[in-house]
């Protein structure tokens, strides 16, 4: 996955992530689904992201967490993605539904 | 293909996706489908995209129109916010003749009376309570236990029937009571006013008196069962209802509660995990579980209930028909504490002894403790307008907005969910709170999870009960 560098060292895991495949919102959705477990801490670096997570306890499978944070960073760009096409219409939608009341 | 994605929220589940969207339609599509969904590549002859278009998911024409129909249903779903503050509660006493174990409200002593609410009080809360702009009003009586205090429950109802005279509201009285004080002299009054009761069972006999005994005598069960009999004969078959909470001690025995909750000639339970308040909180060590048991126990309750169902007895479970309504139908449930924006306040509020208002009976319990963070006024100082517009409130309502709220806003269960500030605070300390260390948000989506897998099994059975449960109709 040359998208998203992983390194693991002890309790500790180091992602980097491509800011051109990703962007911010869907990498700080994503590293949230891990606070449980993890600490997490988020450095961009030029053209990349850094995504540390030290374990919270001695249980916590790391590499698990690296395989699904890449699944789980894609999830988290669709729906910023098809987010943006339906942006208005949900804006639209509200503002329809308390038409009455705002009048 | 041409077509327009609209608002909808997704989560892989194993092979599958599932989707809603803001007016809790759903479906589950394969990971292809999905992938040819947003990458729009469905054609319009295909069984997903007819689906797609039928849960309006995605439109490929009169588009306006719509929007217009999923703004009518957005609008029926959220139609708890065009009502104002329907519920209030009343603390008439905060003494208490119960010694639960799990007691949430910190209750005070049989003889300390200065825990009862004033009649100088009570008429400012009615006061308040007939400020409120809803055409419906419930009044609670909750306590301690407010029957110590009858003469402040035959005030506030005598006035506010009175001020009822003028302001034509639908108007409803319910007394959250132990049963085990009330007497015929009480029924006799009560019959000529428009009361319910609300009281708890926890069980059969053992399991009940285990949780909840009472301060002289450990047998509460025969007490409460002998009066639900007398209550019913005096207000009516309907007129009673009762609810459980779950300690470590019945956690496993869902059976036996439903069992119990029949042979009473109840139609519905409860089953309801333990909040995280007052005696629950400090004794969590003896009373607790971990939520993922309780979990587990509910399924397996729900299950042997369902089966009763289809043996033909309609008796049906209270969590799962609210999520059920919320599931399949674009009604609002007034589930107070299912709601986005939370129903903090601006659905219930609740008005302690002294006059303190509190913006839920949670918020009332961590103050009983010492915590008044979420004390909005109080009825003798503040008017109505300080009390339910304040700069404050709005700043907790602003925070328990599910749509914005981190996690919940792109939750996929959440058109069937809604926010908790207060549990947030108890649990983690914080009113928003992080969903992936919250109890509260564990047990929400596993048993919506749940149901939802329930009905993707299109079981005509099962599909009955839950449409029984939510009309209150038997199949």
């Amino acid at each position: 996955m040359k998208e998203i560098l992983k390194k693991i060292e002890g309790d500790k895991l180091l992602l980097t992530v491509k800011n051109e495949l990703y962007e911010k919102e869907a990498i700080l959705n994503a590293s949230y689904k891990y606070t449980d477990k993890c600490f997490v801490n988020i450095e961009p670096i030029e053209t990349m992201t850094e995504i540390y997570f030290q374990s919270k306890n001695d249980n916590i499978d790391l590499e698990n967490i690296a395989l699904k944070f890449g699944n789980e960073l894609i999830d988290q760009q669709i729906r910023l993605n098809t987010g943006k096409e339906f942006k208005v219409i949900r804006e639209e939608l509200v503002k329809k539904a308390f038409s009455s009341i705002s009048k | 293909m041409s077509y327009q994605i609209l608002p909808y929220r997704f989560e892989r589940i194993k092979e599958n996706v599932f989707l809603s969207n803001e007016v809790g339609e759903h479906l589950y599509l394969t990971s292809d489908d999905f992938n040819k969904f947003i990458e729009h590549r469905l054609e319009p002859e295909e069984k997903t995209f007819k689906d797609l278009k039928s849960k309006q998911i995605i439109a490929d024409s009169h588009l306006d129109d719509v929007i217009e129909m999923l703004a009518i249903k957005y609008r029926t779903k959220k139609n708890f916010l065009t009502e104002s503050t329907s519920l209030h509660m009343i603390v008439a006493s905060l003494r208490c003749n119960s010694n639960c174990s799990y007691c949430q409200v910190s209750k005070k002593d049989l003889s300390d009376v200065s825990f009862d609410m004033t009649k100088k009080t009570a008429k400012k809360v009615v006061e308040k309570i007939f400020d409120s702009p809803s055409s419906n009003i419930k009044i609670e009586f909750q306590g301690g236990e407010p029957l110590l205090n009858f003469e402040i429950i035959k005030y506030i109802i005598d006035k506010a029937e009175w001020t009822n005279i003028f302001k034509k509201k639908n108007l409803e009285f319910v007394i959250c009571t132990n049963l085990t004080s009330i007497d015929e002299k009480m029924l006799k009054w009560l019959k000529g006013h428009k009361v319910y009761i609300s009281t708890s069972i926890d069980g059969p006999k053992e399991l009940h008196n285990l949780n909840r005994p009472l301060h002289d005598i450990e047998n509460s069960y025969d007490l409460v069962t002998e009066k639900i009999k007398l209550c019913r004969e005096y207000l009516g078959r309907d007129s009673v209802s009762a609810l459980m909470t779950t300690t470590s001690h019945t956690i496993n025995h869902f059976k036996e509660i439903i069992d119990k909750y029949i042979e009473l000639e109840f139609d519905s339970v409860f089953l309801r995990s333990l909040n995280p308040y007052g005696f629950a909180k400090r004794d969590k060590h003896i009373l607790a579980y971990p939520m993922n048991d309780f979990i587990e126990n509910y399924k397996k309750g729900l299950d042997y209930i369902i089966e009763i169902n289809k043996q033909g007895k309609f008796f049906a479970e209270g969590y799962a028909t609210i999520l059920l309504t919320r599931i399949l139908t674009p009604f609002s449930t007034g589930f107070v504490d299912l709601q986005s924006p939370a129903g903090i306040a601006i659905a219930g509020v609740i008005y302690d002894y002294d006059g303190d208002v509190y913006v839920s009976d949670e918020g009332r319990m961590l103050a009983s403790v010492g915590d008044k963070k979420f004390k909005i006024g109080n009825v003798e100082v503040n008017s109505y307008q300080e009390i339910f517009n304040s700069a404050y409130l709005h700043e907790l309502i602003e925070n328990s907005i599910a749509e914005s709220l981190p996690d919940c806003a792109t939750c996929s269960y959440q058109s069937y969910c809604g926010a908790d500030p207060v549990r947030n605070y108890s649990e983690q300390g914080d009113i928003i709170g992080n969903r992936t260390i919250s109890e509260i948000c564990n047990k929400n989506k596993s048993i919506i999870k749940y149901l939802l897998s329930l009905l993707q099994k299109n079981d005509n059975e099962i599909n009955k009960v839950f449409w029984s449960w939510i009309t209150r109709k038997s199949f």
